[in-house]
């Protein structure tokens, strides 16, 4: 099949580099490769307010997924305080796309993490379990089920992981950083990330087991 | 449904994106990181906004900070060097102006004759007390080289006024008045010898004029 081939080419290239872009990054967004958004990064910070605009519109929804699974239903609230603090200095941020990931996903954890302290809060599981959406009907097969997993069952089902999991998770595949940058970021050892993200794969599929058995 | 563990290579894929692993938890993936739907961009025009606010406003804090952060010390330093060389330009620069400015305003009632009469009498030298070295023009020769004789007071404190920029400041209120008595009352102070010189001075622009 000519679209298994090309992933199969896909898969042997991406193996082949250390950095490979995030599944998202490859879009049709009209600029999506890693060199054209390092240009956008740095017209964004000489004031190109096109160029900002797109870097919001590839990092912001990632940004905000990654934020849900930390403060729940405030994450567009705790999203929008990150993005204004990152409208003011981006003038002063000094780096390519991947850094520029990370600097927001800094941002973005900080201001969750003080959202979190003010409120006293937490950090919860926002949903519950009964309340993974778009269940599949009955009638549907358990195949379907994981066919038809949105965007929302498949944060919902990674919220469910201990928290670090969860965050790193998010942070490698949904926010597109890699391992070393998410170590600093939260201030860990690459190799304890690769752990906690192993870990958390191996729990993911579990809970899709237990998903998949009729009940 | 019993996939036998997940590898670590296996899971560091998956985890760069790459289509490999269980399919389940290949799709899982995939799906959380799929396209966003259009109603997770509604803060844009907010963050726009704050963008746009950030361009107009002047360098903001984060400058200021950062420049704290880094070098406070030589921040301050710097600060103080360039108010230390202000004030440095600023004192000279307020020598140059006080004499010509004086002199401009000084002889600007009698322009012409004052002149002619310094180039006549004692045409080296470029000074503004034309009486004086009219007066002493000998004293002039050796001016400031002799500064002991205090006959020559009156003419050697002039003498050392005109080459000594940084006196010039004190000159300033007897040059601005020197024709008047209280000025000469002043130099008389100064010099007590020099009060005939004083007085001489006093009546300087009749006594110019006259000659």
């Amino acid at each position: 099949m000519p679209l298994r081939h090309k992933c199969r080419i896909i898969s042997q290239v991406s193996h082949a580099e250390e950095l490979h872009p995030p599944p998202w990054l490859a879009g049709d967004a009209g600029v999506t490769r890693s060199e054209d958004l390092d240009a956008v990064v740095r017209a964004a910070r000489n004031g190109d307010e096109d160029a900002f605009r797109t870097l919001y519109r590839q990092i912001h929804p990632r940004l905000l997924r990654y934020v849900r699974t930390l403060v729940g239903e405030d994450a567009e609230d705790v999203t929008s305080e990150a993005w204004l603090h990152i409208a003011r200095d981006i003038a002063f941020f000094d780096g390519d796309i991947d850094g520029f990931r990370g600097w927001t996903a800094t941002i973005a954890r900080h201001r969750a993490l003080d959202h979190l302290r003010h409120h006293k809060r937490r950090p919860v599981h926002h949903t519950p379990v009964g309340e993974l959406p778009e269940q599949p009907a009955p009638d549907d097969t358990e195949t379907t089920a994981l066919d038809s997993l949105s965007t929302q069952a498949a944060l919902s089902l990674i919220a469910r992981l201990p928290r670090d999991q969860a965050e790193i998770i998010m942070l490698r595949v949904v926010v597109g950083l890699d391992a070393k940058t998410v170590a600093r970021l939260l201030g860990k050892r690459p190799g304890a990330v690769r752990t906690a993200a192993h870990r958390g794969l191996r729990r993911l599929e579990h809970l899709l087991n237990d998903l998949e058995r009729p009940r | 449904m019993n996939d036998p563990g997940l590898d670590r290579d296996t899971a560091e894929r998956m985890l760069r994106g790459e289509p490999t692993g269980p399919p389940r938890l290949a799709a899982l993936l995939a799906a959380a990181s799929s396209e966003p739907p259009a109603e997770e961009l509604d803060g844009e025009q907010a963050a726009l906004a704050a963008f746009r606010r950030a361009r107009t406003l002047p360098p903001t804090q984060p400058h200021w900070r950062r420049l704290a952060g880094l070098g406070s010390k030589a921040a301050m330093t710097g600060l103080l060097l360039i108010l230390a060389g202000g004030a440095a330009v600023a004192a000279t620069a307020q020598h140059l102006p006080g004499p010509f400015g004086n002199r401009h305003s000084h002889h600007a009632p009698t322009p012409t004759i004052s002149d002619t009469l310094r180039t006549r009498t004692s045409p080296r030298t470029s000074s503004h007390r034309a009486p004086d070295q009219h007066a002493e023009p000998r004293k002039q020769t050796t001016p400031a080289a002799h500064p002991a004789h205090p006959g020559h007071s009156p003419s050697a404190t002039h003498g050392e006024n005109q080459p000594h920029p940084t006196k010039k400041t004190k000159a300033k209120p007897s040059n601005s008045n020197p024709h008047k008595p209280a000025t000469g009352a002043a130099r008389g102070a100064a010099a007590p010898t020099s009060g005939a010189g004083g007085r001489s001075g006093a009546p300087r622009p009749a006594g110019e004029s006259l000659e």
